[in-house]
């Protein structure tokens, strides 16, 4: 993997249906490895995927897929992407191994070097044994499996999977994400994700783009966005009849429970005894201050909605 | 089901081009069609007219002007031992004994094929969700239409054409002498070419009318009532107004007029070849602006 080089560049993408402005002046790029792309119904992600595998042209800005631009070359593009889509999507009648041989040639790949692979893929995602059985008969985790042997089967450099662990079991999706990761490190395959499964998007991915109302609202580094978050903190107290009002002065107050505890945010620049410096200035106790883990849901959360504040209404709510 | 890494290599072979991927859904189609007993059999019974045709070569040239052995064959009307040429009023030696059986009074079980073969592919495809896994790799929805295209065309050819072009070759090595061959042989250019075109316009028309729905079972009913009740309507009119150009109201009557054009058969009732080229190329037309409407990647993928 070279994680310099930039393998998706999307400059200013919009995309219009008649008077609908689906993806508004979209711009970011991904590096080789795994990325993840969030975004709530609606967010534009279906238009993006359209326009990175050139089915869609822009109305205004540039899609750039491993160098090729996605709207003059949008055939050759599709080549070097596998797509795993989210709906069920299998070539009727077949078995495994003849719907992945076909997808292969769909593909580009000669007769016989697509059925090689098909058997090759099959036993990579774990289909090895079914591989002869029709794919309608197959479970739904199987079928899971057979649209990701589908997407690999032509040696893909960049993977378009949506939504690769629905319907899976929990072991199925351990071993699935298991062995995306084993692509991604092992094989150097880079992975655009969408998934509505977020400890999957955090547990696989390095990176994080964030879309809502066609826009991209945040991207970078997953580490990096829990980082600027800062440290947040689960606080009870007593006393202080201005604490709360100080915090949220100050910016610090995240969220304040019905039952007074308090949800705080130190910036990463101010040290824990701050809190307590302040709680002391105005004569409130505290009698507790306990980390509180952010995940991807929160980085997520805050993009679309804003920060989590509640004003209050004056005074102490803490618990006396 | 444990993970097992198989071998799971890059690939550095040469991709092929459109051509072998648009072959890949032409044999897909076929070998699908074909690996079914219950499509076989389907298509066997369908061959029904030409196994007739088969009979009727083998009573011309083994009963009749073979050994003579016309034991239980006596009280056949029609069988005439001075005209040999000719059984039930129809002769070996004419084009329109091959061109004429799914064209005229074998038309419906044309149709029930067609619709079998032609007008399911696509919704299964659709319903499936296997367009999307087409139109996100290297080939355009032109070239997918265009695969399911010659796959159905080749599947109306095996039964409209092919067993025909059988029993004449079949006909040929029964003949007593060449006569049969030089006699028939003039005319198998133009029948190759007016069931061709016959079988291309069938299943473009077919196809096409199917690429707005993701029902097989509904595709099939529009192909079957579609073309019966056009086919009545233009037959209606046509009596009503005493105008045969009402005849061009029907597609079946427009592929079937030019197919007639192309194969110089002259048929009863017949109306303007034309008019008849026109309603094909507004037919083709229609197609061609439904297919487009219709079968978009965009609505396919995401």
């Amino acid at each position: 993997m070279e994680p310099d080089r930039t393998i998706l560049e999307v400059n200013g993408l919009k995309v219009q249906y008649g008077s609908i402005v689906a993806v508004d002046q979209a711009t970011f790029s991904m590096a080789p490895g795994a990325c993840g792309l969030l975004g709530r119904n609606g967010a534009g992600k279906s238009s993006i995927i359209r326009a990175i595998l050139g089915l869609v042209p822009p109305r205004e800005g540039s899609v750039q897929v491993l160098g090729l631009d996605a709207r003059q070359e949008g055939p050759l593009v599709r080549d070097r992407i596998g797509y795993m889509p989210e709906k069920e999507a299998l070539f009727p009648g077949l078995t495994g191994v003849e719907a992945v041989s076909f997808a292969g040639r769909l593909s580009g790949l000669p007769p016989l070097a697509a059925k090689q692979r098909a058997h090759e893929v099959l036993f990579l995602v774990g289909l090895a044994e079914e591989r002869y059985r029709p794919v309608g008969g197959y479970s739904a985790g199987m079928k899971q499996r057979t649209k990701l042997a589908q997407a690999l089967i032509h040696d893909p450099d960049l993977l378009f999977l949506d939504e690769p662990t629905n319907g899976l079991d929990p072991e199925g999706r351990t071993e699935i994400l298991g062995l995306l990761r084993n692509l991604v490190e092992k094989k150097g395959k880079s992975l655009l994700l969408c998934s509505h499964i977020l400890p999957d998007v955090e547990g696989l991915c390095d990176n994080v783009i964030l879309l809502d109302e066609g826009k991209v609202l945040r991207q970078g580094a997953i580490h990096d966005m829990l980082s600027s978050l800062g440290r947040l903190f689960r606080l009870r107290y007593v006393g202080g009849e201005d604490f709360v009002g100080k915090l949220q002065t100050q910016g610090l107050l995240q969220e304040q429970g019905e039952d007074g505890e308090l949800l705080v945010r130190l910036p990463p620049e101010q040290k824990v005894s701050d809190l307590f410096g302040l709680a002391s200035q105005l004569n409130a106790q505290i009698r507790l201050l306990e980390p509180e883990k952010k995940s991807l849901l929160d980085i997520f959360l805050e993009a679309v909605q804003g920060p989590r504040l509640e004003p209050t209404e004056g005074g102490s709510h803490g618990p006396h | 089901m444990g993970l097992i890494e198989f071998g799971y290599r890059p690939y550095v072979g040469e991709r092929s081009g459109v051509g072998p991927r648009i072959r890949a859904m032409f044999s897909l189609q076929i070998k699908r069609f074909f690996g079914k007993r219950l499509s076989l059999l389907f298509y066997i019974g369908c061959l029904f007219p030409a196994i007739i045709a088969l009979v009727f070569v083998y009573i011309r040239f083994v009963v009749i002007e073979g050994q003579g052995e016309l034991a239980g064959l006596r009280n056949l009307r029609g069988i005439s031992r001075n005209n040999p040429n000719t059984l039930f009023g129809r002769s070996l030696e004419e084009i329109s004994f091959y061109f004429t059986p799914y064209l005229t009074y074998a038309m419906p079980i044309a149709v029930m094929f067609s619709a079998i073969v032609g007008a399911s592919t696509i919704p299964n495809d659709r319903n499936g969700g296997a367009l999307e896994l087409y139109f996100t790799r290297g080939i355009r929805p032109v070239h997918y239409f265009l695969g399911k295209w010659l796959g159905t065309f080749f599947l109306h050819l095996c039964l409209i054409l092919f067993p025909y072009l059988l029993v004449w070759t079949i006909g040929i090595f029964l003949a007593p002498n060449w006569e049969f061959f030089k006699n028939t042989l003039p005319f198998i250019p133009r029948l190759i070419l007016a069931q061709g075109l016959f079988c291309g316009g069938l299943s473009f028309l077919v196809l096409a009318q199917s690429v707005s729905t993701s029902s097989a079972r509904f595709s099939v009913m529009r192909v079957v009532g579609g073309l019966f009740v056009f086919w009545v309507l233009a037959r209606m009119l046509r009596r009503f107004f005493h105008e045969n150009n009402f005849l061009v109201l029907s597609p079946w009557n427009v592929l079937k007029r030019v197919a007639e054009g192309i194969a110089d058969v002259t048929a009863s009732h017949t109306f303007d070849l034309g008019v008849a080229i026109w309603g094909l190329v507004a037919l083709l037309a229609l197609g061609g602006f439904w297919i487009a409407k219709h079968l978009k990647a965009t609505k396919a993928v995401g």
